[in-house]
């Protein structure tokens, strides 16, 4: 269980000092799949890092199943509990063989030999890439979205049980997308707590079961999905959106058709407004 | 102006055009689909199209199906290695050519970051006038209008590191708009942008093109492609599909196999029908909820 | 989190001093520099400070922000202050301690070597914190311009300093995220010798130079699209035209360097 236990972050800057976090709180409970939406300044990153101890908070503390990662022996074994994959971490492919690369984080946890090839193994396996296939191959001769899982891989790894993705998605075409999306469900279903910064609210919709928005470095809004993308007038307010399928009931909704709230996906989208249909039919019917 | 309609030359003309990397060179990486794609397979494989004046073309297509290579021939960045590719009516094979049809054919790529000369917005503007050899004063006047254009005005004089993802990428646009060109082409200019990014372009470039601009965009976000006044889907090099967005987007197999996606409206239709929901299979959000409407009322 | 390195630190201002040309800006510095080293007494030094401290009231840029701007040179200050107090071993004694002797000499000396870097590091602030880098290049590159037909490349090395100046932001964000990724896959970074240290970093190297070798490919995509064909047959957006105040300005600076010359 990851806690934020009032924790800000504030740097300097030659404009004098600046707050990308302003005081949360924020508990992660094992299991979770936590959807963090917000522009770009939000704080999105600076939450990120806090979490998994690239930065020291300014104020408060963040705690690991009990433990406050200040503690220079506490985030010296962080990364084995959580993984963090940056924006395109395929930035950070440095290898000349996938397996290599993703040998990376095993071998700085000073696993042994055979271990860290099971690792690898099983990283890859995870990522649907064939051993076979990639093990042997140069990073830099994937195509995009290889090149992108190679790098998830290198983040999993150390089987860490927590893992942060800042926009996971970025710049893949849509079959990349959804293939990476079902990987990372997949992930949450074997009992893996995943955080997620996306701007895709449809994404965040899908896999989420807890949303988190911040703005100007404050977290305005946490709850579930439904509870979230229910203020769809005040995501619209901080110019962020709700999922095409809340948006399109909204509009439905407000030219007199009659709907539930809290549609979210596509098929309970259409779900109600068959059933409205044939509800209105029924009682005409009568 | 009066020459478009005296002589109607197409702005762009690709005939039957190939292209192959050559071995061992791996596709310039772009910034987010960094593609090497396997020696000898064709990145262009026998691709024709024209653009005519004012049209909005969206070229969609997966990472990897050669929409860029096609983006990067129209100004002369790369060259056919068979067929031909006439930009504003110049061959794009003759390099004393290269020159002018970069001046007709401004060309926005996906990184703002990687597009940008200096550190101050209204210098890098007027880089492509400096190139063009505007005069002075004309300079000052195009970089005006151009940033005006992107409704960046207020930002003349900051540094572009300061400014968002968004922010950026209308500045490139407005660097090629200062040059005056005939057809504004846009590989992916969406794709390192956050949402609200992504809208502020969709909005600058329709308003361009209603303008009169004419507009060739790269995308496979359908969102901006549904702006577009004919879609073209490649894949693998080829010319899979053209036509009407709506008409483009039925073929939603077709499009799936190549990895592309369907737009929502069109899903929603496909899923209500499968619901026993007797409504058209090819609409757009307006037209859905128009229909339900209608059937709710009579229900 | 924007790398917020301030290259030059530059205050924008209007102002006379920012209004002047480049190349002005640029023949003064040189000028003030001279006068620094020819006044060979307080006297003369006290000249220079007082027009210094006048060109400082022009330029309309905050003290507080010039003493930001001197902060990170301010260590070297300290050297002559302190290698001069204490060292001195002539003139006559004012202060002994044991070992420790201060002598009026060596006092002297010190004041004088601090005045007169101190001047040195304002002139040079009080340019970058009036002028754009951008301006910087663009004037330097005009005044190599002479030497353009010498083979000089002076577009294209006002060019590379522009790009340069903008790249390395962005360069230095790419690293920190670089290393912060392989940092949080366990790598640690701050210990071992020095080949230990360096072989950490290749995680680190690699990915910045791949990334580096893609962002010069893309500019050069971009740049070349934008017409970009050399230094020839290009207009410039900023003309340089020198006006009135650049003569007064090169004018007062000649009389400061003659009264320096003959005076003091």
């Amino acid at each position: 269980m990851l806690a934020l236990e009032g924790v800000s972050y504030t740097y300097r800057s030659h404009e004098g000092d600046v707050t990308a976090l302003k005081p949360l709180d924020l508990t992660i409970e094992d299991g979770t799949f936590l959807g963090i939406i917000g522009h770009t300044g939000s704080g999105k990153s600076t939450l990120l890092q806090l979490m998994c101890g690239l930065l020291s908070p300014s104020s408060g503390r963040v705690v690991v199943d009990g433990e406050n990662i200040a503690d220079k022996r506490v985030r010296n074994r962080l990364h084995l509990k959580i993984g963090m994959a940056f924006q395109y971490p395929e930035y950070q492919l440095f290898a000349p063989t996938v397996a290599e690369d993703i040998a990376f984080g095993p071998r700085n946890a000073g696993l042994s030999a055979t271990e860290v090839d099971k690792r690898v193994r099983l990283a890859m396996e995870r990522l649907r890439l064939g051993y076979e296939r990639f093990a042997h191959a140069s990073p830099f001769e994937l195509s995009g979205g290889e090149k992108r899982r190679a790098a998830l891989a290198g983040v999993i790894a150390t089987d860490p049980k927590l893992l942060i993705l800042d926009e996971p998605t970025a710049g893949l075409d849509p079959a990349g997308r959804s293939e990476l999306l079902g990987i990372i469900e997949e992930f949450n279903r074997s009992g893996m707590t995943l955080v997620m910064v996306s701007h895709s609210m449809d994404d965040i919709a899908r896999l989420a079961n807890r949303v988190l928005v911040l703005k100007d470095g404050a977290a305005v809004m946490q709850g579930t999905p439904t509870e979230v993308f229910g203020r769809g007038d005040f995501l619209r307010s901080i110019n962020l959106g709700v999922p095409q399928a809340t948006e399109f009931a909204a509009e439905l909704r407000a030219q007199g058709f009659p709907l539930p709230e809290g549609l979210l996906t596509l098929e309970t989208l259409a779900s109600a407004i068959a059933h409205e249909l044939e509800s209105g039919s029924v009682s005409r019917g009568i | 102006m009066e020459d478009a309609e005296v002589s109607p030359v197409p702005i762009v003309e690709f005939d039957i055009v190939n292209y192959v990397y050559p071995a061992h060179a791996t596709v310039p990486q772009t910034a987010t689909s960094a593609d090497a794609i396997p020696a000898q397979q064709a990145a262009l494989d026998a691709i024709s199209f024209t653009v005519e004046p004012g049209e909005f073309l969206a070229v969609i297509g997966a990472n990897g199906s050669g929409k860029s290579t096609l983006a990067k021939h129209i100004n002369a960045l790369l060259k056919p290695q068979s067929g031909r590719v006439l930009t504003v009516g110049l061959d794009t094979s003759e390099p004393e050519l290269a020159f002018e049809i970069r001046s007709h054919a401004g060309m926005v790529f996906q990184n703002p970051d990687n597009q940008m000369v200096t550190s101050i917005v209204a210098d890098d503007v007027a880089f492509g006038p400096e190139n063009l050899a505007v005069p002075h004063d004309e300079i000052a006047s195009r970089v005006d209008d151009a940033l005006d254009a992107v409704k960046m005005t207020d930002f003349a004089l900051r540094n572009p590191a300061h400014l968002s993802g968004g922010q950026k990428q209308r500045i490139c646009i407005a660097g090629v708009l200062a040059m005056r060109p005939d057809v504004l082409i846009l590989d992916e200019p969406g794709a390192m942008l956050d949402a609200r990014g992504r809208r502020g372009i969709r909005r600058i470039v329709r308003e361009l093109n209603k303008g009169g601009m004419t507009v060739i965009l790269i995308t496979h976000f359908m969102e901006e492609a549904m702006l577009a006044g004919r879609v073209l889907v490649i894949s693998e090099g080829r010319n899979m599909l053209e036509g009407a967005p709506i008409e483009v987007f039925a073929h939603k197999e077709l499009l799936r196999a190549c990895r592309l996606d369907v737009p929502f409206s069109l899903l929603l239709a496909e899923e209500l029908c499968a619901r026993g929901i007797k409504v058209p299979e090819l609409v757009s959000p307006k037209e859905l909820r128009e229909v339900l409407l209608c059937l709710h009322s009579k229900a | 989190m924007a790398f917020d390195i301030a290259i030059g630190q530059y205050h924008h201002a209007e102002s006379v001093i920012h209004r002047l040309d480049v190349r002005a800006k640029l023949t003064l510095l040189f000028g003030l520099i001279a006068t620094v080293f020819l006044a060979d007494g307080f006297i003369g030094l006290g000249v220079v400070a007082l027009f210094v401290l006048i060109v400082i009231a022009l330029s309309r840029v905050p003290v507080i922000t010039i003493l930001k701007a001197l902060a990170p040179v301010s260590i070297f200050l300290l050297f002559p202050l302190l290698f001069n107090t204490f060292l001195a071993r002539e003139g006559i004694e004012v202060f002994r301690v044991g070992f420790i002797l201060i002598t009026e000499e060596g006092l002297y000396k010190a004041g004088f070597m601090t005045l007169r870097l101190l001047l040195l590091f304002l002139t040079a602030a009080l340019l970058t914190l009036t002028t754009s880098p951008i301006a910087l290049c663009d004037g330097m590159a005009k005044m190599l311009e002479p030497f353009e037909r010498f083979g000089v490349p002076a577009f294209e090395i006002s060019l590379m300093a522009s790009i340069a100046l903008r790249f390395i932001p962005t360069l230095l964000e790419d690293f920190d995220r670089i290393r912060k990724a392989q940092q949080a896959r366990g790598a640690v970074f701050d210990s071992g010798g020095v080949l230990a240290r360096l072989r950490t970093l290749v995680p680190c190297l690699v990915p910045l130079f791949a990334q580096s070798f893609r962002k010069a490919e893309e500019l050069a995509n971009a740049m070349e699209s934008r017409c970009y064909h050399g230094g020839s047959n290009r207009t410039h957006y900023h003309e340089f035209r020198l006006a009135w105040r650049d003569a007064v300005a090169a004018g007062v600076c000649l009389v400061l360097l003659l009264v320096m010359v003959f005076f003091f």
